[in-house]
Parts: structure tokens; C-alpha cells; sequence
């Protein structure tokens, strides 16, 4: 059985955070860490026979190891000496100081409490659950991620001020995908850095995004930080990355020498960086105007506002044709003084590619915005040409795409991919995105202010009201076919005429008022009208034709998916294609299609495709024992039947016992009817003089008890028949959960027996056709109904709003004010 | 336990009767209804009514339900005596022929019977054939009740509060048949019924003309201001560009404060201290004349408030943005405001113009846990205003006779509510008689 990622990283956290105890998660989160990487690490290099492994294991400090420290009244102390220290007595890259102090009594219990608490936690990676060895899927770097994971709890825990060695990963792809690296323009030597890495993951995404192993380094201030980014990027397969640790501005370890220049920034291809916002105390330890690396020739930032000052260090560390992306707060973009005179000089070079504007509270321990600025030092040139149309900065203000997530905001799989491909194609989108010249931005009016609210207006359009309308009835056409030249523009519903311009002549109609249209159908019947308009069927069987398009390509590919293979690759692939296939459909947004085929695997399909990469396309049913939580049997394991995860039982049935499964319906539908008749018999004789009011209670006893006693009397024959009526429902009802019972076991079994006898054919038709694409195909008409709802919604809306003009209503208040007039007058009241 | 002291006597069930009963009126009798003509029965619902339970859960499926299809009425779609439906709540016409001993029928009266009590409405021609949902029931009048009458009596707070001593159910209370059977019921002929019935229901179709008219005139102030503070329609005798103006230039612009709360002796004084709750409790209406919490001078002293004149325009400027009203006497703020005081500018025309800003004010906005408009850029804030004070003040003039308008309306309506609320406890206890 293959670890189910879902899974696996759950049962670590509720583990581990069962044993926090009172510590502190930054600090408990460093003794879990290590935990996970000895583990790592033993599974994976401890029997290395290759040349020269990664990580070098000693004898007697592997992860079997610390288990035989299980219990010992010294296991504190033995951790520390005899696993830590000679792992790295062996490693040159890891230091004393990546790893916490086992035999701390402050942090983890005097004594026994330290003993205890330190062999659970040996025990809970020792849980079968957890066996990594078993695991194959490397490539997708399960252990990695689940590291992560990790990460990103401890951050979500640890609040405010320790909360910033985290960047969200949604945030760290877009960075590395914003850079244009891939795996065609990479080669090892192509180099990238972090001036402050933190754990390292925005490192590994840009890493990642190359596909190879290129050269990595990355600089972090804070020693146990420092410490885990190495960890990482062994644990990510990275073991060679150069992680040290120091003030990045003060004290740059990456240096080397430039000729007369003496020593100098290094410079690389790439450079990323998530810097702490708005650093009160950058300066600390730095001459900033007599700078020995020259980073701040435009202009020293403000002591108090570190931002300037880490994207100086970024843009000096590119080589001459690098491309670097950071991450910092909206000020940068507009904030005044010594700062304006940076963003000019800034803007002025050419430097500056794009900006990103970001959602508010994406990001541990603050919520404010922030946002991506793109640096490339390539074509720096072309950028800053006054007069030249061409010439300027990409801007996107994406603050509106995210989903609510907790108490924080989270990036959706389609947020992050919009992004990018608005980034990478340049593509001019209203209300998102465009290209802003350069003249636009050097311009008085904006002086170089870069706040993108200048640039690119995100409100809605407001709803406007016509008076002549609200007087005189009809619908404004104005609303209908919008208005592009209008004061403000009025987009309308001009996007749908465009696919159904039938439907418009269909609902409306001329008005004698020109310029208005009235409604040509009732208004309860405007949805039946669309969906069964012509041209509404044909825009539907476009939609579903490229879905199905979609699925003959992808079915095949899924089908292909095998042992071994590489799940993360296989979303990739057919996502793509997904969006691809949905750009051309008209209506419809393709990202939102696309984010129910990653919700659906972020749901299921990924445990399913790493199932399969694990053990091949196998579905075998599995009994599933649960622990009695309470009781005599305590502890004791109980049966609750059996379950397949990749193919559910209800897959089975549908597909191999469709009549079982029909019967059972219909008797659970006859059972339905019996209860309700039932229930309806014992409400209506319930009352105080009802012929159930002599017993104590309504069951099968009672009732026989009670039927005996009045046998023959003929006071109580209406009595006799009511009860005699209940009991032969009762009877009925009890046959048919009998009946129900034994079909459903019947069923149970059959389904079960079923799974041996499927071939590997049986168990793809079974994933791929009936499990896989049906939940997508649901997912596209689900989206397609939403088109007429939208498109319903809004001409009821207007038609509503319209329909009973200004005069009407008040005559018809003024009759109704005289009717009730009538009446009090009736009542004898009388009023001057 | 034995021994009579310890042992309670029953008490009369007529006690209450006895000492609390008031004098009848002379051609009044006292029933288990109320006091009612002499000449009304008392009947049990039971008598003039039949019952159905709605279907039980079980019947219905996730399956069966559609988007617009049969509407399902449940407690929920019942409000004020009228059957709303929601297009989600609604299953596929196969689905409702299976349940047709649970359709409804013309002049049934579908009643919750979970939760509140007193939910229910006559079934009217267009809703013949909806479904009964689970949590209600239906209540099928005979010859001898007029629904629209028997409607009334259902939802009057006597009968509610006798349903729920008598209900069972503990979490939420849950109405049977033999409670409903038993209720009493006053039965005056089924001619009287109508009338009173018929009387009842002109207020309410009067009531609700009333909604819809202030609707309407609300869309239209909506769009007389979306006209005339852009200078898109100009009122007669005005002419010439408006200009951009900063706020700053045309008024200023003072924040607010609070003083420390720790200190007794800062609060409860007699400076009016205004907090956001007290802006959205207008409800949109333009004037605050007092707020809800007030500080003392002292309180003053210490803390960053400052005194706003009468006649300015408060405005939220923290979390919940740009919502304004104009204060009718001088007052102090809490620091979630910006206080616009007019230097040259017409105050309510500026108040009219704010109120339209919303969304260009949320884009100015900055600010870490909630969004905040900041003073700067408060003050940069570009309008669009006639230069003109006469038109300034001919458009505030407009505007406000529109609200004045919607305001005499919104005192009519609810004048009219009372007198409905009258009218039923006159006519329904036969103390005015329509015959």
C-alpha cells in the first residue's frame, strides 16, 4: 500500500502536535524536522552503494539507530552524540548548529517526561504508515513536500514575528515562472541565488522549474533557518546547494574577485528573493554611502524602510543579462523622498520588467499586499525609451483572484496560472493587465509612481439607472447591448449576443419607445427560453465537443499512466491541455475549467495517480479496522468492512450489478412509503382520545399487548382497527429491512468477489472512463450551467427592475390607500 | 416523603378564570378563543380543517432536485403570510408526480411545523401544484372556513403561543396533527370571514405597493444622482465645465480618536463621540443628531478627537469605507473617520458627491488587517465639481427633496403597518364587526 500524500502529511502533523506540549511551535517545529530528515535520509543513503553518496551516513547514526535509544534514561544525550555528531563530523555541509539540542530538559521535560516525549516521537516515525522506503515516487519528492507541509504549519502557528522565514509556495511559483527558465535555456552551470533564502523552497521552485540540477546558493541570517535550508535541499535532492548563513547586506558571503574592482557581488543568471518587509534595521552594520559593493549608487533608502535596499543588493548580483523577481510590499511602489528617487532611476534603466500587484494576506504573520517586481537586465535598453510605444513596464493587478482560506488568503491553481500566462504572452486584459508605456509612467501626472491603481482600474462597472425607463417602462438597450463609447462604458450583455444573437431577437422585443426593448417572454419562463433556444444548444454542444475532444486525446494519455510513472508530469500534461482546449470556447473561461480539474485532483486524483505510480493499476479491497476508542474492548481492533480507494465500491455496482442496485432502490422506496405511512397512522391517533393514547409506547409489543386486551370489545373497535392497521404496516416495514439487509449484503459480497476478476483493462474503464472523467464531465456542465443562470439572472434583473413604471405604482397605491379608506370607514372610524 | 405539609393542592384549573377574568362585555362571550361575539362559535381546527404531514425526508432525493423546477416549500420559503420559493430548492417534475398526495393545492395553507411557529400562507392559483416540503404541512379548510380568514387566525401570536406550550419537540419545537386538530378556533360565518379576510388583505397588498413604490423611487434617486453629480444632465440655467478639484482645496479634513478607555473619568461626558455603529445605524438616512457613546472634555484634552462642527460630513474611512452622514450638531469622532468640513463647497452637495465614491475610495486604500484610507490620499482625492455654488446647492436642493420624498413614503409605510396591526386585533376578535 503506497502512502497516500494526503495522508501522510496530516498523520505527521496531528502526531507531532499532540506531542508539542507547551513549547513553542518555532521551536518544536526544528525537533520534527530533524526528526523527518534522519529519516529521509537513512531510507535513502544509509545502504548507498553508489560512488560517493550525497549524504554520508556513519555507522551507528542512522535512523534504526535512534530507535535502539528507544526508552534509555540518556536517549537526550545519545541523540545528540551519537547520531547528530558524527553525521556531521562526516558531512562538510552540515553544521552543529542545523540541529537543536536533544537533551534541552527546558524545551523537552526533565527526565522521565524528556525520555517519554522523545520515544514517541521516535515511535511515530517509526510507524509503518510511514515507511519511505516502499516509496518510489521520487521524482515527485513525496518527503520533500511533505517537509513543507510541515513548514507551512509551523509557520501558520508561530504567528507575527517568526512567520517570515515562510514564503506560500503559490507565491514562490509565480516567481519562478515569471523568470522564463526552463529546462530548454538551462544548463549546470546556469546559476541561481536567494540573498535572503530562509528554508530555501523559493530556491527549489526555481530549481524546479529549470527540470535539472543547476547551481544553487542562497544566503540566510538566522543560524537554525540557515540549518533547515540545507536540510531541504537535501531532503529535495539538491544536497550540493551552497546554503551560509549571514547578513546578506552587511556581510555578503558570495563574493568574488573582479580584476582592479577587487572584491565584488557575485552575479548570477538568476536571482530571487522574498526579503523581510520593510526591515527597520537594514542599515545595521553597513556605511550605505560609502558602500564597498556599489549598491546604492541611485540613492540610499530611508534608514527605516529596508525595501530599496535588499532589491539594490538583487539588481547588483545579476550578471549583465540576469533576470531577477522579489517580492516586497505595495510601497515600494509609490512611497515618496529618497525612495522616489530610486523607483526613478529604476524605471529609468530599464531594469524593471513588470510588476505584479499580489493579494492582500497571502502571507504569514502580516497582511498586507504585496508585490512581485520583475527585474531583466536584458533588453534593459528597450524598455525606457521615451516616445517609443513599445517601450515601458508590464503591470498586473491580480489582487482580486484568491480564495478565502482560514483566516488567511490563498492563491488558486487558476490565480497563479493567469498570472503567468498574462505575464509571459503580455497580454493586454481589461480591469488586469497591460503593457503601460514607458511616457505613461515619466509623465508629470504620475512622476513615476508605480501604484498600479493608476494604471489599471479593477472596479466593477456600476449598474446604471435610466430615469426616462423607470418612468415610462421598457428596458434601456443600453443594459441589453451595452454601451462601449458610453459615459461610463456599459458592457451589457453584448458578449453573449455576440454566441447567441438569435436569443437576443427571441427575448426581447422592439418597444414603442426607441431605444428601449421590452421582454419577449414571460419572465418566470426566461430560462426555459434560453436553454431551449437553438442557438443555446449549439453553444452547448460546442462546449461538450471539446471536452470530449479533450477526453479521446487524455484518455489515452491516463490509460498510458503506469508504474513508476510521474503523477506531478501527468497533471501537468493534461492541464495544459485542458486549458489549451476551453481557450477557444466562447463563454466560458477556460481557468475556471481548468480549477476544477485541479480541485479534482488536489482531491482525489492525486492519491489515485500516486497509487498507481506506487503498485501499478491494482485495486484490491481492503478491510478497514478501526480502533475502539472506548469500552470493554478498548484499544482492541474492530472490522467496518471493507474499501477500495482507487476504485470505491459504488464504481463497481454502477458498472456490474446495476439490477441489484435497482431492486434495492425499489424496495427502499416501498420501505419509504411504509414509514412515512406509518409515521402518518401513529401522528393522526396520537391526541388524547387517539387510539394510541392508552399505550405507554408505540412498538410492536405494546400494540400486540393492547390488541389482546380489547379483542371483542366493541367500545374499542375503531381502537382495534387503527391498531390492527399499524401492526400489519409494521410487519410490512420489518419484511422489507430484512429483505433490504440481505440484498445489501448480498451486493456487499458480490462487489466485493468482484475485484479479483477485473482485468487491468476493467480497472482503467474503471478509474479513467467511469470515476476520473465522469467528475470532470460534471464539473463542465455544472460550468455550462452556469452560463444560463448568469445570463438568467440579469435579464429577469433588468426586466423586473423596469416593469412596472413610476405612475403605475403610485395610482395603484392611491386606489389600495382608498379600498382600506373603505374599510376603516366600515369599521366606523372617521377622520377629518 | 409523607406528612401533608410537605403535599401541594392542586390548584383550581378555573383559579385563573376566577381571579383574572375581566368583565365581559354585554354581547361578548368568553371562550377558549378570547373574548368573542355571542353569535361566533368556537370550533376545533380539527372541525373545519383537514391534515397533511409533509413527505418525509427520505422520499425526497439529492437527485431529484433541479434547478427551477417544482418549488419545494418548506418553513423557510413562507414570509409574512406569502409563499417565496427559491429556484434551488426545487425537483424535477418526475419527482413531484410521485408525491402528489403532496402537492398543493388552490386555497390550501401550508403551515411550518418546525421551528418557528405561525409560518403559513393561502396556496394561490399560480402556486397549485408546488410541493409541501418536509418541514411543513398542509391544512385543507372545509366548506365552513374561508382560508384567507383561517390564514389570519394561524399567525396571530394567541394561537402561536398555544401551539408551542402544547408541541412537542426540545431543540426546535415540532407541530403534529393532533395539536393542530385541537386548536380553537373562532368562527364567525363564512360571509363575515371574507370580509374581515378581504379587509385585511387590501392593507396588505396596500402595504406591499408601498415596498415597491419606495423601490422604485430608490432606483430613481440612484439614477437622478448618477446624472446629476457627473454633470451628465445639468438642471436648467447652468452651464460651463465642472473642474477637477483636491479635496483638500474645498474642505478639511479632520480625523478622530479615542481616549483611553482605562480612564472613567474621559467617557460619559457631554461631547458626542461617534463610532462607525452609529453611521450604519442610519441605514442610509442623511442626518446623525446624537451618537451612542459620548466622551468629556477632559476625554477631549487627552486624546487625538476633535471637535467636527455641525454641518460636515462624517465619513468611515476604516475597514468599512465611505459610508457619510452629516452631523446635526458638533461632535467628535473615533479615528476610524475622516471628517470632510466644506470651506468652499456647498456641504450637502459634497455629502451627495462622497456617497457615490465608494468604490473609487476602496482604491485608495491601503492598510495591513482591515483597509484604511490614509489622510494623504484623502486629501489628493480628485472631484469633479461645478464651479458654481448655485448649482452646487440647486443639485443638493434636487437630491434632497428625492430623499424627503422617500423618507414621507417610508413614514407612510409604517404609519400603514400599524394601523394593519389594528385592524387585525379589532376585526379578528369580532370587537368591530364588518356586518
Amino acid at each position: 500500500m503506497a502512502i497516500k500524500k494526503s495522508e501522510l502529511y496530516s498523520s505527521i502533523w496531528a502526531s507531532c502536535d499532540a506531542l508539542r506540549g507547551g513549547m513553542d511551535a518555532s521551536q518544536y517545529k526544528d525537533y520534527v524536522l530533524f526528526m523527518l530528515f534522519i529519516k529521509y535520509i537513512s531510507d535513502k543513503y544509509a545502504d548507498y552503494d553508489g560512488f560517493e553518496p550525497p549524504v554520508v551516513i556513519p555507522n551507528g547514526a542512522s535512523f534504526k539507530d535512534m530507535i535502539q535509544l528507544k526508552g534509555k534514561s540518556d536517549i537526550g544525550d545519545k541523540i545528540n552524540t551519537q547520531i547528530i555528531q558524527p553525521l556531521v563530523d562526516a558531512n562538510q555541509r552540515l553544521a552543529r548548529t542545523d540541529f537543536p539540542d536533544f537533551n534541552d530538559a527546558n524545551k523537552l521535560g526533565e527526565g522521565k517526561a524528556m525520555v517519554d516525549r522523545l520515544s514517541t516521537l521516535i515511535a511515530i516515525f517509526q510507524s509503518p504508515k510511514l515507511d519511505f522506503a516502499k516509496n518510489r515516487a521520487e521524482h515527485d519528492d513525496i518527503l520533500g513536500d511533505a517537509y513543507e507541509y510541515l513548514m507551512r504549519h509551523f509557520a501558520t502557528e508561530s504567528g507575527k514575528s517568526k512567520g517570515q522565514f515562510y514564503t506560500p509556495s503559490e507565491v514562490s511559483r509565480i516567481l519562478a515562472q515569471v523568470l522564463g527558465l526552463g529546462p530548454h535555456n538551462t544548463t549546470a552551470r546556469t546559476s541561481a541565488y536567494d540573498p535572503t533564502c530562509g528554508s530555501g523552497s523559493l530556491l527549489l521552485k526555481v530549481a524546479a522549474e529549470a527540470g535539472k540540477h543547476i547551481t544553487l546558493e542562497g544566503q540566510e541570517k538566522d543560524v537554525t533557518t540557515a540549518g533547515l535550508a540545507r536540510m531541504n535541499m537535501i531532503l529535495h535532492d539538491f544536497p550540493t546547494a551552497n546554503i551560509l548563513q549571514g547578513d546578506t547586506l552587511a556581510n555578503p558571503k558570495f563574493k568574488e574577485q573582479k580584476g582592479k574592482d577587487g572584491e565584488q557581488l557575485r552575479t548570477y543568471d538568476y536571482v530571487v528573493a522574498n526579503p523581510p518587509f520593510s526591515d527597520k534595521a537594514w542599515s545595521t552594520g553597513l556605511t550605505p554611502d560609502n558602500d564597498p559593493f556599489q549598491r546604492f549608487s541611485w540613492g540610499v533608502p530611508p534608514a527605516k524602510q529596508g525595501d530599496y535596499a535588499y532589491l539594490l543588493h538583487v539588481i547588483r548580483s545579476l550578471n549583465s543579462t540576469g533576470k531577477g523577481a522579489v517580492i516586497l510590499p505595495h510601497g515600494v511602489l509609490f512611497r515618496g523622498n529618497a525612495e522616489a528617487v530610486i523607483r526613478k532611476a529604476l524605471v529609468r534603466s530599464g531594469y524593471l520588467k513588470g510588476v505584479i500587484g499580489l493579494p492582500a494576506n497571502l502571507f504569514y504573520g502580516t497582511g498586507i499586499p504585496a508585490c512581485i517586481l520583475v527585474l531583466d537586465k536584458e533588453n534593459a535598453q528597450a524598455r525606457a525609451i521615451s516616445g517609443d510605444k513599445n517601450s515601458g513596464i508590464f503591470m498586473i493587478d491580480a489582487a482580486k483572484g484568491f480564495i478565502k482560506d482560514g483566516n488567511k488568503n490563498r492563491l488558486r491553481e487558476q490565480d497563479i496560472h493567469r498570472i503567468v500566462d498574462t505575464f509571459r504572452k503580455q497580454l493586454d486584459v481589461p480591469r488586469y493587465a497591460r503593457m503601460v508605456p514607458f511616457d505613461e509612467i515619466a509623465d508629470a501626472k504620475n512622476d513615476f509612481n508605480l501604484n498600479l491603481p493608476r494604471y489599471i482600474d479593477t472596479s466593477e462597472p456600476e449598474d446604471l439607472h435610466d430615469i426616462h425607463a423607470h418612468l415610462n417602462g421598457g428596458i434601456p438597450e443600453r443594459d441589453i447591448d451595452g454601451d462601449p463609447a458610453g459615459f461610463p462604458p456599459v458592457p451589457g450583455l453584448a458578449a453573449y449576443w455576440q454566441v447567441l444573437p438569435g436569443l437576443r431577437r427571441a427575448l426581447f422585443c422592439a418597444n414603442k419607445q426607441p431605444g428601449y426593448a421590452d421582454l419577449a417572454v414571460d419572465m418566470s419562463t426566461v430560462k426555459a427560453a434560453i436553454l431551449e433556444h437553438d442557438e443555446f444548444a449549439r453553444f452547448r454542444n460546442t462546449a461538450i465537443a471539446l471536452f470530449n475532444d479533450w477526453r479521446t486525446r487524455n484518455t489515452k494519455v491516463l490509460k498510458a499512466f503506469d508504474l513508476d510513472g510521474h503523477p506531478k508530469t501527468l497533471i501537468h500534461q493534461i492541464g495544459e491541455d485542458l486549458l489549451d482546449s476551453f481557450r477557444k470556447a466562447p463563454l466560458l473561461d477556460t481557468y475556471d475549467i481548468y480549477q476544477h480539474l485541479m480541485d479534482y485532483w488536489a482531491d482525489t486524483m492525486q492519491d489515485d495517480a500516486y497509487a498507481i505510480a506506487a503498485d501499478g493499476w491494482i485495486a484490491e479491497p481492503r478491510r478497514v479496522l478501526e480502533e475502539m476508542k472506548a469500552g470493554k474492548k478498548q484499544g482492541q481492533l474492530k472490522d467496518k468492512g471493507w474499501a477500495c480507494d482507487l476504485i470505491p465500491k459504488p464504481y463497481i455496482v454502477a458498472r456490474y450489478f446495476a439490477k441489484q442496485q435497482a431492486e434495492l432502490a425499489e424496495l427502499q422506496t416501498e420501505l419509504d412509503s411504509i414509514s412515512s405511512q406509518l409515521t402518518e397512522l401513529e401522528e393522526e391517533h396520537s391526541g388524547e382520545d387517539g387510539a394510541f393514547a392508552e399505550l405507554d409506547k408505540i412498538n410492536k409489543g405494546e400494540v400486540a399487548k393492547r390488541l389482546k386486551e380489547i379483542k371483542g370489545d366493541r367500545d374499542s373497535a375503531e381502537e382495534a382497527k387503527v391498531l390492527k392497521q399499524w401492526s400489519t404496516l409494521e410487519k410490512q416495514q420489518s419484511e422489507l429491512k430484512k429483505q433490504i439487509k440481505e440484498l445489501d449484503a448480498t451486493l456487499d459480497q458480490l462487489a466485493h468477489d468482484q475485484y479479483p476478476k477485473l482485468s487491468t483493462d476493467d480497472i482503467k474503464t474503471l478509474v479513467v472512463d467511469d470515476k476520473w472523467l465522469t467528475a470532470l464531465e460534471t464539473a463542465v456542465q455544472n460550468e455550462l450551467e452556469r452560463v444560463s443562470q448568469t445570463l438568467t439572472g440579469r435579464v429577469r434583473e433588468l426586466a423586473e427592475r423596469y416593469a412596472t413604471p413610476l405612475p403605475q405604482l403610485t395610482k395603484r397605491v392611491e386606489e389600495l390607500s382608498a379600498r382600506v379608506d373603505e374599510h376603516l370607514k366600515k369599521m366606523g372610524v372617521s377622520w377629518a | 416523603m409523607s406528612g401533608d405539609a410537605m403535599a401541594v393542592k392542586e390548584v383550581s384549573p378555573d383559579y385563573m378564570l376566577t381571579t383574572a377574568k375581566p368583565a365581559v362585555p354585554a354581547g361578548y362571550k368568553h371562550t377558549d378563543a378570547g373574548v368573542i361575539p355571542t353569535d361566533w362559535e368556537v370550533k376545533r381546527l380539527g372541525d373545519i380543517a383537514g391534515f397533511r404531514t409533509g413527505p418525509f425526508g427520505s422520499a425526497l432525493h439529492k437527485s431529484d432536485y433541479v434547478t427551477d423546477g417544482v418549488p419545494v416549500i418548506n418553513p423557510m420559503h413562507i414570509i409574512d403570510g406569502q409563499l417565496v420559493p427559491t429556484t434551488t430548492m426545487s425537483i424535477s417534475e418526475d419527482a413531484a408526480k410521485k408525491l402528489a398526495d403532496f402537492r398543493l393545492q388552490l386555497n390550501d395553507i401550508v403551515i411550518g411545523r418546525r421551528g418557528d411557529m405561525g409560518r403559513c400562507g393561502v396556496v394561490r392559483s399560480a402556486h397549485s401544484g408546488w410541493l409541501c416540503g418536509t418541514g411543513s404541512m398542509i391544512v385543507k379548510p372545509t366548506t365552513k372556513a374561508y382560508p384567507d380568514f383561517l390564514q389570519r387566525i394561524l399567525s396571530s401570536s394567541e394561537i402561536i403561543s398555544k401551539i408551542e406550550s402544547s408541541s412537542v419537540g426540545s431543540t426546535m419545537i415540532n407541530l403534529n396533527q393532533a395539536t393542530l386538530s385541537n386548536l380553537p378556533v373562532q368562527c364567525p360565518t363564512v360571509e363575515e370571514q371574507r370580509a374581515i379576510a378581504t379587509a385585511l388583505s387590501d392593507v396588505d397588498a396596500l402595504l406591499e405597493e408601498l415596498d415597491r413604490l419606495i423601490a422604485k423611487k430608490r432606483d430613481l434617486k440612484q439614477a437622478t444622482m448618477q446624472q446629476l453629480l457627473t454633470g451628465q444632465t445639468r438642471l436648467p440655467g447652468f452651464e460651463g465645465e465642472w473642474v477637477a478639484r483636491r479635496l483638500s482645496s474645498i474642505a478639511e479634513i479632520r480625523s478622530g480618536g479615542t481616549p483611553s478607555t482605562s480612564t472613567a473619568a474621559f467617557w460619559n461626558g457631554d461631547i458626542p463621540w461617534c463610532t462607525p455603529t452609529d453611521i450604519t445605524a442610519l441605514n442610509g438616512e442623511k442626518y446623525l443628531s446624537d451618537t451612542d457613546r459620548r466622551i468629556s472634555s477632559a476625554g477631549l484634552k487627552s486624546s487625538s478627537a476633535e471637535i467636527i462642527p455641525a454641518g460636515a460630513i462624517i465619513m468611515t474611512t476604516r475597514a468599512t469605507i465611505g459610508e457619510c452622514a452629516i452631523n446635526l450638531a458638533p461632535m467628535t469622532t473615533n479615528q476610524g473617520f475622516k471628517n470632510l468640513i466644506p470651506t468652499s463647497v456647498n456641504g450637502e452637495f459634497l455629502y451627495y458627491l462622497m456617497t457615490i465614491q465608494k468604490a473609487r475610495l476602496i482604491q485608495l486604500c491601503a492598510g495591513s488587517t482591515f483597509l484604511e484610507i490614509g489622510k494623504k490620499q484623502l486629501d489628493g482625492f480628485k472631484l469633479l465639481i461645478p464651479n458654481d455654488k448655485d448649482e452646487q446647492q440647486a443639485i443638493a436642493e434636487a437630491l434632497s427633496d428625492i430623499d424627503r420624498d422617500i423618507q414621507a413614503l417610508d413614514r407612510r409605510r409604517a404609519k400603514t403597518r400599524a394601523l394593519k396591526q389594528a385592524m387585525m386585533q379589532e376585526l379578528l376578535t369580532g370587537r368591530i364587526r364588518l356586518v
